[in-house]
C-alpha cells in the first residue's frame, strides 16, 4: 500500500484534489522536505506540452474519409489542389457568430486561368464578402474590413486579415513552401522538415518547419512584427542571408524602418534589444506577446478570434488597426495625438461606440464624414 | 476562430447543428491519435485499432444531429472505442471484457523539436523511461489520466476497475517516479 502523499499528488495532478486535500498534501510534504524535488519533477513532467499533431489532412484522415465514404455516408468534400478559402469576416454587422460564417460562408474556389474567385453563397451579404484574386492564380487578396481563412494545397492555414495579399509560388508544396504577404496572417504550418515554409514580407522573412504564428507587415505601416504561438521560426531582416533570431513561443519580434524601438507597445516586455548594423535602417527588438485577454489568447492574434484588440498601444497604431477592421481612414488632426496609448479591445462594437469608448480614456472630438473620420482634440472643455 | 482552439462543445454543437465538417475535421484530429493508443491496448493491432475509432468517427458523423445530446463528449468516444474494440474481440475469440493485465501502451516519445530536447533535463528523460517501465495495467490507467486528461472516475469505467485500484495504481506509478528521481539525484541509475 503505497504511502496517501502520492495518491494526494495524483488527485492535485489530475485536478481532482478539494482544498482539504491540497492542504494535506502541503502538510505531508513538508513533513518529508527529501521529497520535495521529486515531486517539482513529477509536477514538470506531467505539465509538459503533449505533442498531439493536429492537422486534419494527416494520412489518417484522408483514409478515414475515405473509409466514410465507402459506407455511403454523405460528406461533401472540398476541392482539392487548390487552395480552398472560407471567407470569416463580415463587416457591419459584427453581431454575427464566427462559426455560423463557417458554415454559411462559402467555399471559394480559384479558378485556373480566369483567376476569379467563384462565390457561392447567400446572396444577402454577397457584396460584403468578395474576396478577389488578381491575374495571378495563386494569390489571394482581402479587402479593407474583411477578412478570410484559406487551406493552402499542403495542408497549411492561413487566416488573413483585413487588407493583405498572399500569394505563393506555382511549385508550391512539392518543390517549396514559399508565400509572399503584405498584410497580416496568423499561420498554422503543416509539418514538413523537408520543405521549410518560408514567409517574404517587405522587411524580413520567416522560416519555419511546422508552427502557429502571426505575422503583420503591412508596408505602409512603420512597423512589421513575427508574433510566435507555439513551435519555433527563424527571422531573417531583408538583405541579410542568415536566419538570425529564433524565436521562442510567446515572443515576438519588432522591425521598425524608423530606427525607433518600439518599447513603448510593451512597456517592461521587452526582453533583448538589438540594433542591426548590416540594415541601419531597421532597428528590430525581442519582445513578449501582450496578453491582457483570457488566458489562452494574445492581443497579437485576437484579431483571429474576430477581437479588435490593443495594448498600450499609441494613438496612430490603434488608428491603424481600426482602419483596417472597419475599412475607414482615420486622421489625426493634431500629431502629439500620436503619442496617446491606449488598451482595450472590441468585438461587436461598431465604429462609432468603439471611439466613444476610447473618449472615456481620453477626451478627444470626432467628426464622421463619409469614410474618414477626422479626430481632435476636444473642442471645449 | 482557428477551430484548433474551439473547446470541446463549440467543436460538438458546430457539428450537431452546423454539420461543420471542419469542426468534425478538428474532433477527429485532436482524438484520433489518443483513441488509436487506447483502442490498441485492447486489441493489440494497431490497423485493427485505426479501424475501429475510424468506425466511432463515422457513427459520430452519421448521428451527428442528436450529438447534442450527448452529455461528455470525450468519455462517449472512449467508451465507444472501448465497447467496438471488445465486441471485435469478442467476435473473434468469445472473450466478454477486457483483460487489464494484457493492456499494453507505449507513450509517446517528447516532441521532436531542438529547443525542448536541449532544455529537457536528464531527470525528465529518466521520468519517462521510468513511466515506460510500469507495468501494463499502471502504466495505461497513468496513461490516461495524465496524457488523455480523463478523470479517475471516468478511467474506472472505461477499465471496468473499482475506482480504489484507480487510486492505487497511480499512487503505486508516482512513488515509483519519486524514488527514480531521488535515484538519479544521488547519482545512481534506476533498475
Amino acid at each position: 500500500m503505497p504511502e496517501r502523499i502520492w495518491y494526494l499528488l495524483s488527485i492535485k495532478l489530475s485536478g481532482e484534489a478539494t482544498q482539504a486535500e491540497l492542504d494535506e498534501f502541503h502538510l505531508l510534504l513538508s513533513e518529508q522536505p527529501e521529497w520535495e524535488v521529486a515531486v517539482q519533477q513529477i509536477t514538470r513532467y506531467w505539465l509538459q506540452p503533449k505533442d498531439i499533431p493536429s492537422f486534419s489532412s494527416s494520412p489518417e484522415w484522408v483514409h478515414h474519409i475515405e473509409r466514410l465514404r465507402s459506407a455511403g455516408v454523405e460528406w461533401a468534400e472540398p476541392n482539392s489542389g487548390q487552395a480552398a478559402i472560407v471567407t470569416l469576416a463580415e463587416p457591419g454587422n459584427r453581431r454575427y457568430q464566427m462559426k455560423r460564417w463557417l458554415v454559411a460562408a462559402a467555399v471559394l474556389i480559384i479558378t485556373l486561368g480566369t483567376g476569379w474567385l467563384v462565390l457561392l453563397q447567400p446572396a444577402s451579404n454577397a457584396h460584403e464578402l468578395m474576396v478577389r484574386a488578381t491575374k495571378n492564380p495563386n494569390e489571394v487578396t482581402t479587402q479593407p474590413a474583411s477578412r478570410s481563412q484559406l487551406t493552402l494545397p499542403d495542408g497549411s492555414k492561413v487566416w488573413l486579415n483585413a487588407s493583405s495579399k498572399l500569394s505563393y509560388s506555382n511549385g508550391f508544396g512539392e518543390e517549396n513552401r514559399n508565400v509572399w504577404l503584405e498584410g497580416e496572417g496568423f499561420f498554422e504550418v503543416f509539418k514538413n522538415k523537408e520543405l521549410p515554409f518560408i514567409i517574404h514580407t517587405s522587411r524580413m522573412n520567416i522560416k519555419v518547419t511546422g508552427t502557429v504564428f502571426n505575422v503583420r507587415a503591412y508596408p505602409q505601416e512603420a512597423t512589421s512584427e513575427t508574433a510566435l504561438i507555439e513551435g519555433s521560426v527563424e527571422v531573417a531582416l531583408s538583405g541579410e542571408k542568415e536566419w538570425k533570431y529564433h524565436l521562442k513561443p510567446k515572443q515576438k519580434l519588432v522591425v521598425d524602418d524608423h530606427g525607433i524601438s518600439t518599447g513603448k507597445i510593451n512597456m517592461g516586455a521587452v526582453t533583448k534589444f538589438a540594433p542591426i548594423n548590416a540594415v541601419p535602417s531597421y532597428t528590430a527588438s525581442l519582445q513578449s506577446l501582450s496578453r491582457p485577454l483570457a488566458d489562452s489568447q494574445v492581443v497579437e492574434t485576437a484579431w483571429v478570434y474576430n477581437l479588435l484588440s490593443f495594448s498600450d498601444e499609441s494613438f496612430r497604431q490603434v488608428a491603424n488597426k481600426m482602419e483596417k477592421w472597419y475599412g475607414v481612414t482615420i486622421i489625426l488632426l493634431e500629431t502629439d495625438m500620436e503619442n496617446w496609448y491606449f488598451t482595450g479591445s472590441f468585438k461587436n462594437e461598431s465604429l462609432t461606440e468603439a471611439l466613444t469608448a476610447l473618449q472615456l480614456s481620453t477626451a478627444f472630438s470626432f467628426v464622421v464624414k463619409e469614410h474618414t473620420i477626422y479626430i481632435s482634440k476636444p473642442v471645449n472643455k | 476562430m482557428p477551430y484548433k482552439r474551439m473547446h470541446l462543445p463549440e467543436l460538438q454543437h458546430a457539428i450537431a447543428t452546423d454539420d461543420d465538417q471542419q469542426a468534425y475535421a478538428e474532433l477527429f484530429a485532436r482524438f484520433n491519435p489518443l483513441l488509436v493508443l487506447f483502442t490498441q491496448s485492447i486489441v493489440h493491432q494497431r490497423e485493427v485499432a485505426e479501424e475501429i475509432v475510424s468506425d466511432v468517427f463515422i457513427r459520430i458523423w452519421q448521428r451527428r444531429k442528436t450529438l447534442d445530446q450527448v452529455q461528455h463528449l470525450k468519455m462517449y468516444l472512449y467508451v465507444s472505442a472501448r465497447n467496438y474494440a471488445i465486441n471485435k474481440l469478442r467476435s473473434k475469440n468469445h472473450q466478454l471484457s477486457i483483460k487489464v493485465e494484457e493492456l499494453s501502451v507505449d507513450l509517446p516519445s517528447f516532441s521532436d523539436d531542438p529547443y525542448e530536447i536541449t532544455v529537457l533535463a536528464e531527470t525528465q528523460k529518466e521520468i519517462h523511461r521510468a513511466v515506460n517501465e510500469l507495468p501494463g495495467r499502471c502504466k495505461i490507467i497513468f496513461k490516461l489520466v495524465k496524457e488523455d486528461g480523463l478523470r479517475q472516475k471516468e478511467v474506472a469505467e472505461l477499465l471496468q476497475l473499482s475506482p480504489k485500484t484507480i487510486e492505487n495504481q497511480l499512487a503505486i506509478a508516482l512513488k515509483k517516479l519519486a524514488e527514480t528521481i531521488r535515484n538519479v539525484a544521488n547519482g545512481k541509475k534506476y533498475t
